[in-house]
């Protein structure tokens, strides 16, 4: 067993700095808000009688027609899922919160299927695997062009993107073993 | 590698990187993003054991460092500051992961990068079981005193000295097995 002065020595040689496997700051820039709109007073909401109870059930209907149409006008070109960012037009500022997040994954699988070299048969069918999550990741995306910044949403398409590199580094790492 | 380790020479442009975010300035607030993300990060990451978890971590810290920036006077080292937000968000996660982590759940497979020289013992160190972790992380590598842990994690100080004499036990073992 290794002694304590050599645990001791494996302990100091430890970096107090490790870097993230991407880039977090397009994300974070996104959720910056400045503090002179962080600090307004909420404007007080006043009773609107349009908004009550008997008038919800039109609501209800209204949407529904609403969601009706776009379901039976929508064109298949928007399934696809949306094109990647280029890294040249990329400004974190002017992009929503969903851009941020596929240019930030998109950009570190890019690194990653760039790094790979040989790859171990386990993961012979690794490009199976990635094409599932992305599917998976398309339909999110889908739910967010009706739904544009839903919380849970987002966290859904953050939780796929991260399975999906944490599989890509298995992969990667396999071939360096 | 105690709290505030940061090299001298840093300090003055940082003082003015400070100014210029308190008054709003994004460009400077990314400068010191990219001066600290390291450290934060490794802190996190440490703590969680979990690369979505602590990347989400880093960046809830620096938006919580953004919001707070105008509390900050000057009477501490910014970066002693940042990394007691720091510390103290990754336990909070921390806290909340001890309710829900699945025993099942696999350990993160971590890129050369972000690991450092050292990536045998960062990867054992992310195999520590939750408390022991958090203790060695927190005495080891972050310099805080057992009464201080004790407080951080809601133990017994005896508690946080067990768990930190256990986690060495099994590094000490995991080490010699690889």
């Amino acid at each position: 067993m290794k002694t304590e002065h050599e645990l001791d020595a494996l302990i100091a040689g430890l970096s107090s700095e490790l870097k993230p496997s991407r880039d977090l700051w397009p994300e974070l820039e996104l959720r910056l808000i400045p503090a002179e709109i962080k600090n307004e007073e909420p404007v007080p909401l006043r009773p609107n009688k349009w908004l009550s109870v008997p008038f919800a059930g039109a609501y209800v209907a209204s949407a529904a027609s609403v969601l009706f149409a776009v379901t039976l006008f929508w064109q298949p070109a928007a399934l696809q899922p949306s094109a990647p960012v280029q890294a040249g037009l990329f400004n974190p500022q002017q992009v929503d919160a969903q851009t941020a997040i596929v240019y930030s994954y998109e950009q570190a699988k890019a690194e990653q299927l760039a790094s790979m070299k040989v790859v171990d048969p386990v993961y012979a069918d690794w490009q199976q695997q990635l094409a599932q999550w992305q599917q998976a990741i398309g339909q999110v995306q889908l739910a967010l062009k009706y739904n544009p910044n839903e919380a849970m949403l987002l966290k859904q398409l953050r939780q796929l993107y991260s399975q999906q590199h944490n599989y890509l580094q298995k992969v990667v790492q396999s071939g360096l073993v | 590698m105690l709290r505030s380790d940061y090299p001298e020479q840093r300090t003055h442009d940082m003082d003015e990187l400070v100014c210029l975010s308190q008054q709003g300035d994004r460009s400077a607030f990314r400068q010191l993003y990219q001066q600290h993300c390291g450290r934060v990060y490794a802190v996190c990451l440490r703590l969680l054991a979990d690369r979505s978890k602590a990347e989400d971590a880093c960046q809830e810290v620096f938006v919580k460092v953004w919001q707070q920036l105008s509390l900050f006077r000057g009477d501490s080292l910014f970066s002693t500051w940042l990394h007691s937000i720091a510390t103290r968000t990754a336990i909070d996660l921390w806290r909340q992961d001890k309710l829900l982590r699945l025993a099942t759940e696999e350990m993160p497979e971590l890129a050369g990068a972000e690991l450092g020289q050292s990536r045998e013992l960062e990867q054992l160190i992310l195999r520590l079981p939750h408390q022991a972790r958090a203790v060695f992380v927190l005495f080891a590598l972050e310099g805080y005193q057992h009464q201080e842990i004790a407080q951080l994690l809601g133990i017994a100080e005896g508690s946080s000295k067990s768990q930190y004499h256990r986690a060495r036990q099994l590094l000490r073992e995991w080490l010699d097995e690889n």
